[in-house]
């Protein structure tokens, strides 16, 4: 599942009805794709509390991108106000938010979900695939701490302090894909923390960060992607009264 | 030598105003005694309170100094104290008389306010002039209720050569009653500060029992229910719904306290129970009490296992095992209708838990399990039922970007 150095498919080719809802093996590649089949569906969305759980979705993505990256790539903290545009989910794309924002001479862009956040470097100081392979770890993992939060313990589950190194499999180029835990499951592993992914498509270095949520209360949370905007993904959580 | 007790007739005689006066009785009439003009109080110390509380009443974090002593000097607010119930409080009354060279009279020095009357603990009082301090003690003791009391306290005093005076009032003071000494809750919710006590106060005295048990469900069912979504009515900085730093974020100082200001956007049941829990010790609330995780054992015939939830019990977190190449994770379904094996839901339509967390109350030989807005329980075993199923369930992928969860196999059904 989401196995690093798995060559990825481009082309924003869209999935029929029936193969929307057809099982794969090859979770990140799943959502790689559905990005790309987000296509031109892009509306711009100055203030996202113009969503039906507008307010909600905001607080959202302020809170996991204060978790997953450096001030400095946090699009909520960015020096110039991003660029901010949605695309409302279809039967095979899901509701995402897409943020184009500068850090420093460096141009990124972060696609966020209701489950994951990829962040997406559109232009840097070093490009990378101008780098010999053998200086390419190192530069990603220069990039990466440069954008990324080292993750931290998180509580109240006491759990092991994670690692934080990437793991290459295989010369790096168009369609490598790495990770720090391919074998955790990112809906079932202990923590955000547990496992973050990166790789290269359609020429851009990507890291891709997980919304892995935790409940006190030892309740599993997935949320549909496909209702993060009307605030249905939340149905299955919400108040209920007592017994 | 005259004998001072016989008539001299250089005195005033039966003529003047003292008829049959000797000289002596003339001589000490003459001789005015220094009397005592007035009697001010100047500050009142209480020796009986708890002396824990914190002076701040602007936020719910634990901050702030324990009030000085005394708790009430002329001419300032008082200090407001904890002090428990149904106990007689003692105080320290520091007066001033005057002129500061009258002579020395017994006396007597009554404080009276709503909830009662001080006297000297050691009476007769000795009156003279200068500062006088005084112990007295309620002659009955304070109401036998949580409850706040706001009142001043009028001083008097009574004396034998010099009459009565009133000494003035000791102004504003503020008493919470107290079931026992206030408690440090554990962890995030730890500290004893005048705006949890006011509140708690004000919460445990509406429960309208002394017993832990009724205190505990009346609190928890302050709540109108639970629930794991967030709400962006409450600061985001106090981490609602958990009331807690859940991913390494900043913790806020003030755990689940915040709670009180937003029982209507409800909270995660392990924040309520964190909140009833840190309130029911602020006023000293009899009981042992401790936050419990209920889960049953997959691997162990769906033995029925509690855990510390401050020690970081996680139930069934964790609890996998991989079949034919795939991942199985155990867990707790909650679902209206039965689950089968082999069935497919959306992630909407099944409730998944790692574990029940619960308030569990021991007091007086009785076991409660508080289920925080979703029930109340006398064992473990009974707590386990607010389920559906012990399952074993694998994630399944979806080309779309979505998942749907499998039912693998069912363990146990309740």
């Amino acid at each position: 599942m989401g196995a690093s150095g798995q060559s990825a498919k481009h082309g924003g080719d869209s999935v029929n009805g029936n193969e929307a809802v057809e099982e794969t093996d090859d979770l990140i590649g799943a959502w790689l794709d559905m990005i790309d089949r987000a296509g031109g569906g892009w509306v711009t969305m100055p203030d996202l509390k113009l969503l039906p759980d507008g307010q909600r979705v905001q607080l959202d993505s302020e809170r996991w991108c204060a978790l997953f990256f450096k001030p400095g790539a946090d699009p909520h903290g960015a020096t110039v106000m991003p660029a901010v545009e949605i695309h409302r989910a279809t039967p095979d794309t899901a509701d995402i938010i897409r943020y184009d924002y500068a850090r420093g001479n460096m141009r990124l862009r972060l696609y966020e979900t209701a489950v994951f956040a990829l962040l997406r470097v559109e232009k840097a100081e070093i490009e990378l695939l101008n780098l010999s392979q053998d200086k390419r770890p190192e530069g990603i993992a220069s990039i990466a701490a440069t954008l990324l939060n080292k993750p931290a313990p998180p509580g109240p589950v006491p759990v092991a302090a994670p690692t934080w190194a990437f793991v290459f499999e295989g010369p790096i180029g168009e369609g490598s894909r790495f990770s720090t835990g391919a074998s955790q499951d990112p809906h079932l592993m202990p923590s955000w923390t547990s496992r973050v992914d990166g790789g290269i498509r359609g020429g851009h270095l990507y890291f891709m960060c997980f919304k892995k949520r935790r409940s006190g209360d030892g309740r599993v949370i997935l949320l549909n992607s496909h209702h993060w905007f009307d605030g249905q993904a939340w149905a299955r959580y919400e108040g209920r009264p007592s017994r | 030598m005259s004998n001072p007790d016989s008539p001299d007739s250089n005195l005033p005689t039966s003529t003047g105003f003292l008829p049959g006066l000797s000289r002596a009785g003339i001589m000490k009439f003459l001789s005015f005694r220094k009397r005592i003009t007035s009697i001010t109080v100047l500050r009142v110390t209480f020796k009986t309170d708890h002396n824990l509380m914190t002076t701040n009443n602007s936020d719910w974090t634990n901050s702030g100094s324990t009030f000085a002593k005394p708790d009430w000097t002329s001419g300032n607010p008082s200090n407001p104290i904890s002090h428990e119930q149904n106990k007689k409080a003692a105080v320290q009354v520091d007066l001033q008389v005057s002129p500061p060279n009258a002579e020395v009279t017994d006396g007597d020095l009554t404080g009276t306010f709503s909830a009662g009357q001080f006297k000297p603990i050691f009476p007769p009082v000795k009156f003279q002039g200068g500062p006088v301090s005084v112990s007295v003690q309620m002659t009955a003791p304070l109401p036998n209720q949580v409850e706040k009391l706001t009142d001043d306290i009028r001083w008097s005093v009574s004396t034998t050569e010099d009459g009565p005076f009133e000494a003035g009032s000791s102004l504003s003071h503020t008493i919470y009653l107290t079931m026992g000494t206030p408690v440090n809750a554990p962890t995030r919710e730890a500290g004893i500060t005048l705006k949890r006590m006011d509140r708690s106060v004000a919460l445990v005295g509406a429960a309208g029992s002394a017993d832990p048990q009724a205190i505990a469900k009346y609190i928890t069912g302050q709540f109108p229910g639970y629930t794991l979504k967030p709400d962006p009515a409450v600061p985001a900085q106090f981490h609602h719904p958990w009331y807690m730093a859940m991913q390494g974020e900043s913790e806020s100082g003030c755990g689940a306290w915040p709670a009180a200001d937003y029982f209507s956007q409800e909270a995660e049941c392990q924040a309520i129970i964190r909140f009833t829990r840190a309130v029911m010790l602020q006023v000293g609330c009899p009981g042992d009490m401790s936050i419990v995780v209920v889960w049953a054992d997959p691997n162990n015939n769906a033995t029925v296992m509690e855990g510390d939830w401050d020690a970081g019990s996680g139930g069934l977190d964790g609890v996998t095992k991989v079949v034919k190449g795939k991942t199985w994770s155990a867990t707790l379904a909650d679902n209206t209708s039965p689950v089968k094996v082999g069935q497919l839901f959306d992630p909407d339509d099944l409730g998944l838990n790692n574990y029940e967390a619960c308030l569990k109350l021991t007091y007086g030989g009785t076991t409660m399990y508080y289920g925080g807005g979703a029930g109340d329980y006398p064992t473990k075993e009974q707590v386990i039922t607010c389920f559906q199923a012990l399952c074993w369930i694998s994630i399944v992928n979806l080309k779309n970007g979505n998942q749907k969860v499998r039912i693998e196999q069912i363990v146990k059904r309740y």
